[in-house]
């Protein structure tokens, strides 16, 4: 068990190192500072500082850097492992698979932490400065945003431990855009009166997640405080899915020859 | 009697054969073709054969990156377990790792992926062995290929584990670092350690080596002692063409008579 | 050996991704090539020379569309749902008077589609009316005269140039002078908009029609504007071009007297409406102009409009997003102000007594509030949720929501763990 922990933590530590390294998380980091100054300079009738479109966009900002840093950085990590067999100095050294592809999750979501702390706090802090209040919605936005899209990089990740990065970035893309739909498809399907639809629907709805229980724009626009216990579950959902995604992945790598 | 550190026995793996080659029509290739091989601990041992013989691929079945489509292969004794890791130095044939990370973290790493905190000594000590403690801050993207064959090497030796497996240790190194890996190879057999390495260069073998096996096409040709093969360790080249021309005869003759 | 790096992509795949892309490519050229053919009808404005033109301007154009209709989107959104509550905002939910958080959006969505013209009538009432950013609100709408000068609802913009002039300055509380030299050019403005709609009448198409940005809306205003200016004769003549339908109102009313050439008749058809405009700001706290008194109003923060909200958000399927639930509505501010508030939410802009109340910042209804007797009075007996959960009860159903959504999470939850296990332990 020690001998996994050491693994996971180091190859999470390193896969942390190797992101901050990269000059593309640089690149995202910076693309955040035009976004910002945006909110200034399209305020063309000087009307002042309006909260509720800053924090619209600036949480669709964090929303749309932190998707780029799962698909980059996720493609980047396991696909060309296993290309350029940088995977044998793992494999050779460390207990199973399994371990590898929790410790490399856990290296990105690190990444994606590091990433949403800095953005939220400084959209909290421009906000505070600006109108004097504290805007607690955004931080509990940006946890469910976070949540999202650690659910995604286990999707990303499982995915490319079997296929190549251009079916990995369609599939993927695929799963973000129908799990944000699902009740809709279903609740068409069901308007429609076609049941045989209606029920595959519900048995890709227990496979795939369900990507409409992240919405925030609600909470957000409306300033509404979200239920602690609707965090914890969904905390705890997202955490299942992860760990569910992830294993299917390293069963796939396991019984892949390298 | 010594104890047997590594047993192939009748392994085989075959491969599909990719869309568009001329050899589609047969399905599947195979890389290795009922294997055998046996290492006692303490031997130094040769694994020759052309390029594409079947060296690689039968390290791999060794190490359990590839699942083999039969035979067995044992580890200390018991069948591979990620516990006999601990045990074995690996050194793959064209080593690669994580660019922006120095040498100095990826021996770092190395050792936290085998549950062990290398010292600061001990990282000093293979690094100055390998010639690369100078450069232990550079990343390795910018390292040469020779200087990364040497840090896959150091990586192998820092838990001093009880097998190396090395795949061509020598491929991609100047006569300097050819020269180095030799000594190496000398000094852990002074020190009774065991090693598999895999080379094409026979006069490596017959002169460190205390066993030798030649692979082709998949094919073990010959497994017994440097000094059957080679007396004297004179001749090892010539001995070595020599088996696989008649190797190849034989099996052209076969398929002539099949046709 | 070593052995070959696996192909990634299996012919099939291949041929797939193939397959979907021509497709693609199908559906836009032909797309393109139904466009082309009616090109002048629904672009008249860009001169096309060939194809490949048509190809260039769309694709370009279509993006633009799209992401200029994403923005009035958000604003329609931010329009609807009101200020901000922390923030002390001068406008009200529902309306766009006043809302300065839709300009940006708006002045996005006109720079990347130019040819939307309701976007300036917005914009420039709100810049001219509310904002007071007069200059702006005529800058913007020249900009979108220049852009649309060949499209067939030009008129709009005549007709938004003239509404802000024509009310910008208010007999109540600028000097005449200035007010006639306002509408003078507001007249100007109309005569420009009612040339511009007879000429294009024939190219207009059924979805251009606009509830204020018509011919008889025009004539309105324009007999009405004219009688403000003095001349008088010319105002009863635009008058007879309004519809009899329309004829009976308060101006209908001036005209009248104005025919008969009454001794008594004001100067100011506004005149006529000063004891009535008296009467309405007596039980009324909003004095003209458009003004907020420091305090938070309570109006604002209509708990009503909360419970629908309430009831909204969870239609939407985030239930779990929010931090009242059934239960406590029982004894929440929103049990008080339940259903039949919800009728008097239109209302209140005037005749709400809460008005006359001294109000505290973000004050909300709670039990043994003052309000109380109101908000008793307002109820029919039984809209109370003190009842037993009816089948029909709203409340009832949005937490019956909440809990059909978490049960599948819960369920799905549950199945991924057990699978995950499973794997671990077997594959």
């Amino acid at each position: 068990m020690r001998s996994r922990i050491s693994c996971i933590t180091a190859i999470a530590w390193y896969s942390f190192i190797e992101a901050l390294r990269n000059r593309l998380f640089l690149g995202v980091f910076l693309l955040a500072l035009p976004f910002a100054a945006a909110a200034w300079t399209i305020d063309v009738y000087q009307l002042g500082f309006q909260t509720r479109l800053v924090s619209d966009a600036g949480l669709t900002v964090i929303s749309t850097l932190g998707l780029l840093v799962v698909l980059f950085f996720s493609l980047d990590q396991i696909i060309p492992d296993i290309e350029k067999r940088t995977v044998y100095f793992i494999f050779t050294r460390m207990p199973s698979r399994h371990t590898y592809m929790i410790g490399r999750f856990f290296g990105i979501v690190t990444t994606l932490l590091c990433l949403h702390v800095f953005l939220a706090g400084l959209l909290v802090m421009i906000i505070k400065l600006r109108t004097g209040a504290w805007f607690n919605e955004i931080p509990i936005a940006g946890l469910i945003i976070f949540l999202k899209q650690s659910l995604l990089v286990s999707i990303v990740m499982l995915l490319a431990s079997c296929t190549s990065k251009i079916i990995t970035v369609s599939i993927s893309v695929l799963i973000y855009v129908v799990g944000h739909g699902l009740d809709i498809f279903r609740m068409l399907a069901e308007q429609g009166g076609n049941s045989i639809i209606a029920f595959l629907l519900d048995i890709a709805g227990l496979i795939l997640p369900d990507f409409s229980l992240y919405e925030t724009r609600i909470m957000v626009m409306h300033e509404i405080p979200a239920q602690t216990s609707a965090l914890l579950i969904l905390a705890f959902y997202t955490l299942t899915a992860i760990f569910f995604y992830l294993a299917i992945g390293g069963a796939i790598l396991k019984h892949r020859d390298l | 009697m010594t104890q047997t550190v590594l047993e192939l026995k009748n392994v085989s793996k075959s491969y599909a054969l990719a869309p568009g080659s001329s050899k589609q029509a047969q399905g599947r290739r195979a890389a290795i073709d009922n294997v055998s091989l046996t290492l006692c601990a303490g031997q130094i041992y040769g694994f020759a054969g052309l390029n594409g013989a079947g060296k690689t691929t039968s390290i791999k079945a060794a190490l359990g990156l590839i699942q083999p489509d039969s035979g067995t292969i044992e580890l200390f004794g018991a069948p591979i377990d990620a516990a006999a890791f601990n045990k074995i130095g690996f050194c793959p044939e064209k080593p690669v790792f994580y660019e922006t990370l120095t040498a100095s973290e990826i021996v770092d790493f190395s050792g936290r992926l085998l549950n062990i905190a290398a010292s600061e000594d001990r990282k000093k000590e293979i690094l100055n062995k390998v010639g690369l403690y100078d450069d232990r801050h550079k990343r390795v993207g910018a390292f040469s290929k020779g200087m990364q064959q040497r840090l896959g090497i150091a990586c192998a030796m820092l838990h001093d584990p009880a097998l190396y497996i090395l795949d061509e240790p020598a491929s991609g190194l100047d006569p300097l670092g050819r020269r180095l890996i030799k000594d190496i190879l000398k000094e852990l057999k002074q020190a009774g350690r065991t090693v598999f390495f895999s080379t094409h260069i026979i006069a490596d073998i017959t002169e460190i080596c205390d066993k030798i096996a030649i692979i082709h096409k998949g094919h073990i040709l010959y497994e017994g002692g440097v000094d059957e093969f080679c007396p004297e360790h004179k001749n090892g080249e010539e001995r070595f063409v020599k088996i696989i021309q008649d190797y190849d005869k034989k099996t052209s003759a076969a398929a002539a008579a099949t046709d | 050996m070593s052995t070959q790096p696996q192909k990634s992509l299996t012919s099939s795949a291949r041929l797939s991704v193939l397959s979907a892309l021509m497709l693609l490519a199908m559906a836009l050229s032909a797309q393109h090539l139904m466009k082309s053919r009616y090109w002048e009808y629904y672009y008249p404005e860009v001169q096309v020379a060939n194809f490949a033109d048509i190809v260039l301007q769309t694709i370009p154009g279509q993006i633009k569309s799209f992401v200029a209709g994403v923005l009035r989107i958000t604003a329609d959104e931010y329009m609807h749902i009101g200020p901000t509550k922390k923030a002390k905002q001068n406008f009200v939910a529902g309306s766009f008077a006043g809302n300065t958080e839709i300009m940006s959006l708006l002045e996005l969505s006109v720079i990347l589609e130019p040819t939307n013209t309701d976007m300036y009538a917005v914009m420039s009432h709100n810049l001219a009316l509310y904002l007071n950013r007069f200059d702006d609100a005529i800058k913007l709408l020249h900009r979108g005269i220049q852009a649309n000068k060949n499209a067939p609802d030009l008129h709009k913009l005549y007709g938004a140039a003239a509404y802000c002039y024509g009310f910008a300055k208010k007999p109540s509380f600028a000097a005449p002078a200035e007010v006639k030299k306002y509408r003078e050019i507001a007249v100007n403005y109309l005569d420009a908009a009612i040339k511009s709609y007879l000429a294009n009448e024939h190219r207009m198409s059924p979805y251009m029609h606009d509830d204020f940005a018509n011919l008889q809306n025009y004539y309105v205003m324009q007999s009405r504007f004219l009688a403000d200016v003095g001349r008088k004769s010319e105002a009863l003549a635009a008058w007879q071009k309004v519809s009899e339908a329309r004829q009976i109102s308060f101006l209908g009313h001036y005209f009248t007297m104005l025919q008969q050439e009454e001794i008594a008749m004001p100067d100011f058809p506004d005149d006529l409406l000063t004891a009535a405009y008296q009467a309405l700001f007596q039980v009324s706290t909003i004095r003209p102009p458009y003004s907020v008194p420091a305090a938070y109003r309570f109006w604002l923060t209509d708990p009503a409009s909360l419970y629908y909200l309430a009831i909204y958000a969870r239609g939407f399927g985030a239930p779990s997003l929010l931090a009242e639930d059934c239960h406590e509505h029982r004894s929440s501010e929103l049990n008080q102000c339940g259903h039949d508030h919800s009728t008097a939410q239109h209302e209140h802009v005037t005749h709400d007594p809460h008005l006359q109340q001294p109000v505290q910042p973000d004050h909300v209804c709670g039990p043994g509030c003052e309000h109380d007797h109101h908000h008793e009075s307002t109820h029919a007996s039984g809209a109370a949720h003190e009842h037993e959960h009816d089948p029909e009860c709203p409340h009832c159903a949005s937490a019956k929501s909440w809990k059909q959504a978490g049960i599948p999470v819960m369920i799905q939850a549950f199945l991924m763990l057990a699978t995950t296990i499973i794997i671990r332990r077997f594959i």
